[in-house]
């Protein structure tokens, strides 16, 4: 009887979807993470995490904190390991632009000043979206951002960057 | 000039070939990237020679094309030995204090992280000054053709050997405190034109930089402290003991005063600044001001900041800047007439030391206006144009003739690139 409940607890603590319990591991059209006034984005971009990490949810700000380079550890305490797809510019450029309102060469430009300087290590490189999702599998701190149709239960969402909030 | 641009290009083409973007393994415990700029400069003056800071050596840019002040190569490698220490080296070829392009290294140190965002590095590193003081040789990085004259150029230095600390603490939502620290010794030199140069080895530097980041916002205070070490040029050595001889021998507390005004061995320095910062969207603000003070009367203290807007429009972000460098006026009043000295003796020493106290001293102000053209993926093409008025020599400029108007012209146009996978 308490094993029967012990699966779905751990499951529900991985962050897979199990159940109907709304969770930050799930993502659907107006689903727990848009709240009900939120429109379906087909261009949401969906923050992920290795279901090992710790983390069940990272707010917009932490998100910023560890790709701009400011943050060295999730908040589960592991070592960060920010990923992003190399190959797709156009990813990348709707990414910076909803995380920092940044174009994507003032991020170069950032990253130039920070990693010739040694002040901050930029992201780790992955070719593409599965590429990113394979990296995150690998190492228990990573945290990636793909499209959501790339998204599968192997990984665990962490958050929806949907369209940008400021005008 | 035609020499330096075949040589830097010899580099490049050889860095092209051996660094194939893209080729290395994803991932990997190294890396290997770099940096580099291609610029010419001219100004509408013969009368004046204009250097970007005081590394760089007679006759600096005057009115004809110069590839020498702007052009630079660098090379850095990242080694990753685990999750939480690190390694890096920085070589750089630009335009030394002897004007030789040999290469130096710029950074060579291990980052160690024990806890949270602390990071603890040791070996040969940056000093933190204004924002992006760290990263000045890489063109690439930043809005205009160099960094500000007026601001930042009379910084005697940029790196040391030594250890520094940097802590990341988060004040809330969207609001980050970072704190730097650092303490070295110094080893880079400056030319004086017509003598040794001043050499700053054995000197320590040590500072320290709070920068807040609030969402698009960011503000930095930094106090760099610094003590010279006994490696003046003889020159110096020679004029204070003439002055000391004298005062012994005339009785005249206005040489002795001098002496000790202009000694330079254990003298002390001070730079606190603020500096500001917003990127949003198209907008690029930044302004500085810094206080410099120094613990010599002969070397007065100034003044210094800047002011500048860019505007991204696509690919282009045109931008202007205001900057300006003022010092007060010198404590020690001139040596006047010595009627009781000859001449040649009176004018040497008086000379001396009105020259000493003129090439601390700074008074100038510059309007530039450029554009920045982000034409390929890794590089980037600028034009700048910068009006100078100045009133002494300083900070911007070497070897003054006489008669000069104290107005000139600089004419820029900077090719940046960066390569390898650091970005």
């Amino acid at each position: 009887m308490r094993r029967a409940l012990l699966l779905p607890a751990l499951l529900l603590l991985a962050g897979l979807p199990a159940g109907s319990e709304p969770q930050a591991g799930m993502i659907r059209p107006g689903g727990p993470l848009h709240g009900p006034s939120a429109p379906y984005d087909p261009d949401a971009l969906v923050i992920i995490v290795n279901p090992a990490s710790g983390v069940n949810r990272l707010t917009q700000d932490e998100v910023v904190n560890l790709f701009m380079g400011r943050e060295k550890r999730l908040p589960s305490g592991l070592v960060a390991l920010p990923v992003e797809p190399v190959g797709r510019r156009e990813l990348r450029e709707r990414f910076y632009e909803r995380l920092v309102n940044l174009p994507l060469v003032q991020v170069k430009t950032y990253w130039a000043r920070m990693y010739f300087s040694g002040l901050a290590q930029p992201p780790r490189q992955a070719r593409d979206s599965e590429e990113v999702i394979e990296m995150v599998l690998a190492n228990k701190g990573a945290v990636g951002f793909v499209e959501r149709s790339k998204v599968d239960a192997r990984v665990k969402s962490v958050l929806v960057l949907g369209q940008p909030s400021h005008p | 000039m035609g020499g330096v641009a075949r040589r830097i290009g010899r580099r490049l083409g050889w860095l092209a070939l051996a660094l194939p973007l893209g080729a290395q393994a994803v991932d990997a415990p190294w890396r290997l990237s770099g940096f580099g700029t291609l610029g010419l400069a001219a100004t509408d003056t013969r009368e004046v020679g204009f250097i970007r800071d005081l590394g760089q050596p007679y006759p600096g840019v005057r009115n004809h094309l110069n590839a020498r002040p702007d052009s630079r190569l660098g090379v850095q490698l990242d080694l990753r030995f685990t999750e939480t220490l690190r390694g890096a080296a920085q070589v750089v070829s630009k335009q030394q204090w002897d004007g030789s392009f040999r290469p130096t290294l710029t950074a060579a140190y291990l980052a160690y992280n024990p806890v949270g965002n602390l990071e603890i590095r040791a070996g040969r590193l940056g000093v933190h000054q204004v924002l992006g003081t760290d990263s000045r040789d890489v063109g690439y990085a930043h809005l205009w053709v160099r960094p500000n004259v007026e601001g930042l150029g009379f910084m005697p230095f940029n790196h040391f050997d030594g250890v520094d600390l940097k802590e990341d603490i988060s004040l809330g939502a969207s609001t980050r405190l970072t704190l730097k620290a650092f303490t070295g010794l110094a080893y880079e030199k400056v030319p004086v034109a017509g003598s040794d140069p001043i050499d700053f080895a054995g000197s320590s530097v040590a500072g320290l930089a709070v920068d807040l980041q609030r969402g698009p916002w960011q503000a930095r205070l930094v106090w760099d402290h610094w003590r010279n070490a006994n490696n003046f040029p003889a020159s110096i050595a020679i004029l204070q003991q003439g002055l000391q001889y004298y005062a012994g021998i005339l009785q005249d507390p206005r040489l002795l005063a001098s002496a000790d005004a202009i000694n330079p061995t254990g003298s002390k320095a001070d730079f606190r600044s603020l500096a500001l910062a917003y990127e949003k969207g198209p907008i690029q603000f930044h302004g500085s001001i810094g206080r410099l003070t120094r613990d010599r009367p002969a070397l007065p203290d100034s003044w210094s900041g800047y002011l500048s807007l860019g505007w991204r429009l696509g690919a282009f972000v045109p931008y202007a800047t205001f900057s300006r460098a003022v010092s007060d006026r010198p404590p020690v009043p001139e040596l006047g007439a010595m009627p009781s000295l000859p001449d040649p003796v009176s004018q040497a020493l008086v000379g001396g030391v009105r020259d000493l106290m003129r090439a601390g001293a700074m008074d100038q102000r510059t309007v530039s206006a450029g554009l920045r053209w982000d034409f390929a993926e890794n590089a980037d093409l600028k034009f700048q144009v910068d009006r100078v008025s100045a009133h002494d020599s300083t900070a911007g400029w070497q070897v003054i003739q006489p008669g000069w108007n104290g107005r000139a012209t600089v004419f820029t146009v900077t090719l940046d690139f960066i390569f390898g996978r650091g970005r």
